[in-house]
């Protein structure tokens, strides 16, 4: 296909040109040139894993290039976040970004191995996922109302479970305490499961549950949902209202995925995944897969805007914690 | 020869007072109402008390102490050795790779801890490091960083 | 019976071609898995993951259940051959396993583990058969005060663990404990003994614990001194074992099914626990409970039941309430959802295929597993027989590799260095690593249950004794603890009565 050049000498200039020019096209249009690594930074198996894994294959596609998920479980997240913080900021290492692991965790200690203004570059949010307010059937609350209006005559009465205490759940039911006037003592366990099984058991007056371990014993009624902790309706059970809806706007938070790396990422780089992220949480096919995870509602943002979603709530999260025993 | 239970005692009843201490800045709380502190203090204090009983204890009568047999060398420097080249390896494996380090790894602890032959130590090196590398990132790709050789 | 209908349905699904075929698959992956150290059913299940999209979803069960199943029954190879236990439940296995190994009695040892791991395993899956939702709703009715008196009824029963001197013993129970509480508290979020080293804010990492206090500290002790000795038997005493082995092994096989099957329907339990009182209970119904530690069969035959039998009890909860226990379930949950099946009250009206097919093919897996794993018994053995001059680094690399793959972090191998020191050290000065392991296992979960129970109960104790079977744990406890004095008080009668 080379045209053939005269003298050798002009042949090597034309080649060394080439490979200048080559050399100096921006980075971004080759990247990625080998595997990314994304990293998650929790156990294998869990929601945050299998949603990476289900949209890997689309996302790998848009971005044209590969894609490998490596685990880095620890800390609620604050391992892996770690690592990805601390590494070259060439793009090929990137990390799942979850307010646990960011807001939340920031709110509970000073001693952050990052900075999460400073140290972290915020690609694009994928998605949200919701957690629910649950009874359990034979409960007399039948309605949130009821619950919020017992909760206001018998303070610190109702016990309320709820997945770990670096974690949305807690932080959900700390702001919709404040918002509704109400306090309530939290329980927390160690898993969604774990909580599901509490409340079946009925140890508990509710739970803020997640949804995949709920959602066969709300489908069998064993379990109601009073309100969907979710800014908009869950795909699966579009009956439950949102904690909005009834009135709580505040609490009608949930956690997110989304896509971050270290700082100093180039922005060309940044935009690239940001489109990416964007066309595949538009993908029917992906949307078909991701629907069909109890809990999870798509929705996309781009990186500054997540950024601005995390931050937002920090300053609450900060005051919550500073109400748990022994923060004094 | 008793004294090395004594010794083990006293440490035990300074890791125990350390344990206190430490859990009391993490605040105990009360018996209804626990904190962050109140469980490691418990165990840290009952250790306390414990570690004191076997320390009189040991004052007391004198211990039948095991002997291994002290007729071949004792030799030491090869536990120091072996500890601080698993150190090295885990410290070098994510900037260097799988491949090299284990390769040396073997190699060093093939020659250096029981000698072999430089051959042997070789062979065996290259051996056990290519099955190792297929077994973990070929069969199950879990994913043990490559470095530096990128392969 | 509709039941038997059922089940016949059940192995037509599981005895189709491709379903065999992906149960071999599966419990050989598995083996694989369980062999090696620190690589869990979790790694495996997740790799594999992909691939279950483009599978069937009965398959997929099928595929991942014998996966989860072969990692079982591979953890105990390496915990007798080289003393490194492959996952946390095999650790009680080192204890008497190594120990048989080193006197040649490898092949017994791997023979009785699998085998027994084969009867508790089918004796287990009728009781899931027949018995799933009722021990399903009683497993719910086990809230945080009945979970701490479980663990104060099983610590009670771990006094008889101990083989040397009590009070080192305690000790050892006291370090565990302390051990445990490294990290963040669950109760608060606040940093427990963690300096800002990250690695350690989700605790030591009990892998990497288990496998320096075992398999790197063994290592260690053989090369202080130029090995004269042979460190294993050359000649071995046979590959499988024999009619004596069996006659021990029976009884203990027998209650370590009951006991893991029982413990291991209730969600959240670990599967190392039941391990750990079958040993006990075997340890104390023993006629020479001294000689534990030595290499006593029932020491092997006993926990491995137990440990197969409590991953069929895991499955109690999770096929009939949707609550996975570990990890093995949890991915098997996440499989599942993904394919749209929703275990739960509604899996067995909604898809029997899926829930009488992996019965089915449990069984199957079951004996798949024991064909495959008795010929193997050959090979370990002959394992053993490479020099130790090259068999040590090869052990080595093994924990180092088993270590970093957890997490992917360099810095769980520097705790695995740590604790093969405390361990070699701890083998020097006569402690015993066996009460510390249960006591990181168990510690943690008895301070959250502790901690949750004054919560529900607003900071009153009463909470335990008002509630039945919490009440019941803790008088068998009470009795446990008093049953030596009790019996002590017997024997004094008896022999004053004979000496008159």
């Amino acid at each position: 296909m080379q045209k053939k050049i005269g003298t050798g000498r002009h042949f090597i200039l034309f080649v060394t040109l080439a490979c200048l020019l080559w050399a100096g096209s921006s980075q971004a249009q080759d990247y990625p040139a080998s595997p990314v690594q994304i990293v998650i930074p929790y156990s294998p198996g869990g929601l945050t894993d299998i949603f990476w894994r289900s949209v890997s294959d689309a996302l790998a596609s848009y971005m044209k290039g590969t894609i490998m998920m490596v685990n880095k479980p620890g800390g609620g997240g604050v391992v892996g976040t770690s690592f990805v913080a601390n590494a070259k900021p060439d793009g090929y290492t990137l990390v799942n970004i979850s307010p646990e692991a960011v807001s939340i965790a920031a709110a509970f200690t000073a001693n952050m191995p990052y900075d999460i203004e400073k140290d972290l570059t915020y690609i694009a949010k994928a998605s949200e996922v919701g957690f629910g307010i649950a009874v359990r059937d034979d409960s007399p609350f039948k309605t949130l109302e009821e619950l919020v209006a017992f909760a206001k005559a018998n303070p610190k009465k109702l016990k309320v479970a709820g997945m770990g205490i670096v974690g949305t759940p807690h932080m959900i039911m700390g702001v919709f305490q404040r918002e509704a006037n109400i306090e309530t003592t939290y329980v927390p366990f160690d898993g969604g499961s774990e909580v599901v099984a509490t409340l079946l058991g009925g140890h508990t007056d509710f739970a803020v549950v997640s949804l995949p371990p709920a959602s066969p014993h709300l489908r069998s009624g064993k379990l109601r949902m009073l309100a969907a902790c979710s800014p908009r309706r869950f795909p699966t059970f579009p009956a439950i209202p949102t904690m909005a809806e009834k009135g709580y706007k505040r609490s009608s938070f949930a956690t997110a995925l989304g896509l971050g790396g270290p700082k100093g990422l180039a922005p060309a780089i940044v935009s690239k995944w940001e489109e990416a992220i964007d066309k595949t949480m538009k993908d029917p096919k992906v949307i078909s897969i991701v629907e069909k995870i109890d809990g999870v509602v798509i929705d996309f943002k781009g990186g500054e805007d997540y950024k601005k979603e995390l931050m937002a709530n920090f300053p609450v999260f900060k005051e919550i914690v500073s109400t748990l025993p022994g923060k004094k | 020869m008793g004294r090395i239970f004594l010794y083990c005692n006293l440490f035990w009843v300074l890791f125990s007072v350390i344990t206190c201490v430490e859990a009391y800045r993490l605040t105990l709380g009360t018996v209804h109402e626990p904190g962050p502190g109140f469980f490691p203090f418990g165990a840290g204090f009952i250790m306390l008390i414990l570690s004191l009983a076997a320390l009189l204890q040991s004052r007391a009568k004198k211990q039948k102490v095991e002997e291994t047999s002290r007729q071949e060398t004792f030799r030491w420097w090869n536990i120091l050795i072996i500890l601080t080249a698993i150190t090295a390896y885990a410290l070098s494996l994510e900037k260097i790779g799988f491949l090299i380090n284990t390769f040396l790894f073997m190699c060093l602890l093939l020659k250096v801890v029981e000698p072999q032959t430089w051959k042997t130590a070789i062979i065996g090196g290259l051996i056990t490091t290519l099955a190792a590398n297929l077994v973990f990132n070929v069969v199950f790709r879990t994913q043990i960083p490559k470095g530096i050789l990128g392969f | 019976m509709g039941v038997f209908n059922d089940l016949f349905f059940g192995f037509h699904i599981a005895l189709q071609p491709m379903n065999l075929l992906y149960c071999f698959f599966g419990v050989l992956v598995g083996t694989l898995v369980g062999v090696l150290p620190g690589v869990g059913p979790a790694a495996a299940l997740s790799l594999l993951l992909p691939i279950t999209f483009y599978v069937p979803p009965v398959s997929t069960i099928i595929l991942l259940a014998g996966i989860a199943y072969g990692a079982m029954y591979g953890g105990s190879t390496t915990s007798i051959l080289v003393n490194i236990p492959g996952e946390a439940a095999s650790v009680v296995t080192c204890l008497d396993g190594y120990q048989m190994a080193r006197k040649g009695r490898a092949g017994p040892a791997l023979g009785i583990a699998a085998f027994g791991s084969f009867i508790a395993g089918t004796i287990t899956i009728f009781f899931l058969i027949f018995l799933a939702p009722t021990l399903a709703n009683f497993a719910l009715k086990f809230g945080p005060p009945e979970y701490f008196t479980l663990m104060v009824l099983g610590l009670s029963i771990m006094v008889y663990l101990a083989r040397g001197s009590i009070v080192n013993a305690l000790i050892m129970v006291c370090f565990g404990l302390i051990l445990g509480t490294v990290g963040l508290d669950p109760m608060t979020g606040s940093p427990r003994f963690v300096y800002k080293i990250i690695t350690l804010m989700d605790g030591v990492g009990l892998i990497q614990v288990v496998i320096g206090l075992f398999g790197v500290s063994e290592v260690l002790i053989n090369v202080e001194t130029i090995f004269k000795q042979e460190i294993f038997e050359t000649k071995v005493k046979g590959l499988l074992p024999t009619r004596e082995d069996w006659r021990r092994s029976l009884g203990p096989i027998g209650r370590g099914s009951l006991i893991g099957f029982f413990l291991g329907i209730i969600p959240g339990m670990s599967v190392v626990i039941p391990t750990f009182v079958s040993y006990a209970i075997e340890k104390r119904l023993s006629k020479y409970p001294e000689k534990f530690g030595t290499g006593m069969i029932e020491g092997v035959a006993g926990p491995e039941s137990a440990n197969n039998a409590a991953s069929t009890g895991t499955l109690v909860p999770m096929l009939s309430l949707g609550i996975p226990t570990g990890a093995a379930t949890a991915l098997l949950l996440g499989a599942l959802m993904i394919h749209g099946l929703r275990p739960g009250p509604l899996l067995i009206k909604e898809s029997p295929e899926v829930f009488w097919g992996l019965v089915a093919s449990l069984y199957v897996g079951n004996a798949m597993l024991l064909v495959l794993n008795l010929p193997l018994i050959g090979l370990w053995v002959k394992i053993l027989k490479i020099p130790y001059h090259f068999l040590f680094s090869i052990i080595l690399l093994l924990c180092i590799i088993g270590s970093y793959i957890t997490n992917n972090n360099p810095y769980d191998v520097i705790i695995m260095v740590v604790f093969g020191l405390v361990g070699y050290l701890m083998k020097k000065f006569n402690y015993e690593a066996a009460p510390l392991v249960l006591a990181l296992v168990l510690g943690p979960m008895m301070e959250r249950a502790f901690q949750r129970s004054l919560l529900l109960s607003e900071g009153g104790f009463e909470i335990f004794f008002t509630r039945p079977i919490s009440a019941s744990f803790l008088i068998l406890a009470l009795l446990i603890l008093l049953s030596p004095l009790l019996l002590r008080k017997r024997r004094l009668r008896e022999d004053l009565r004979a000496g008159d």
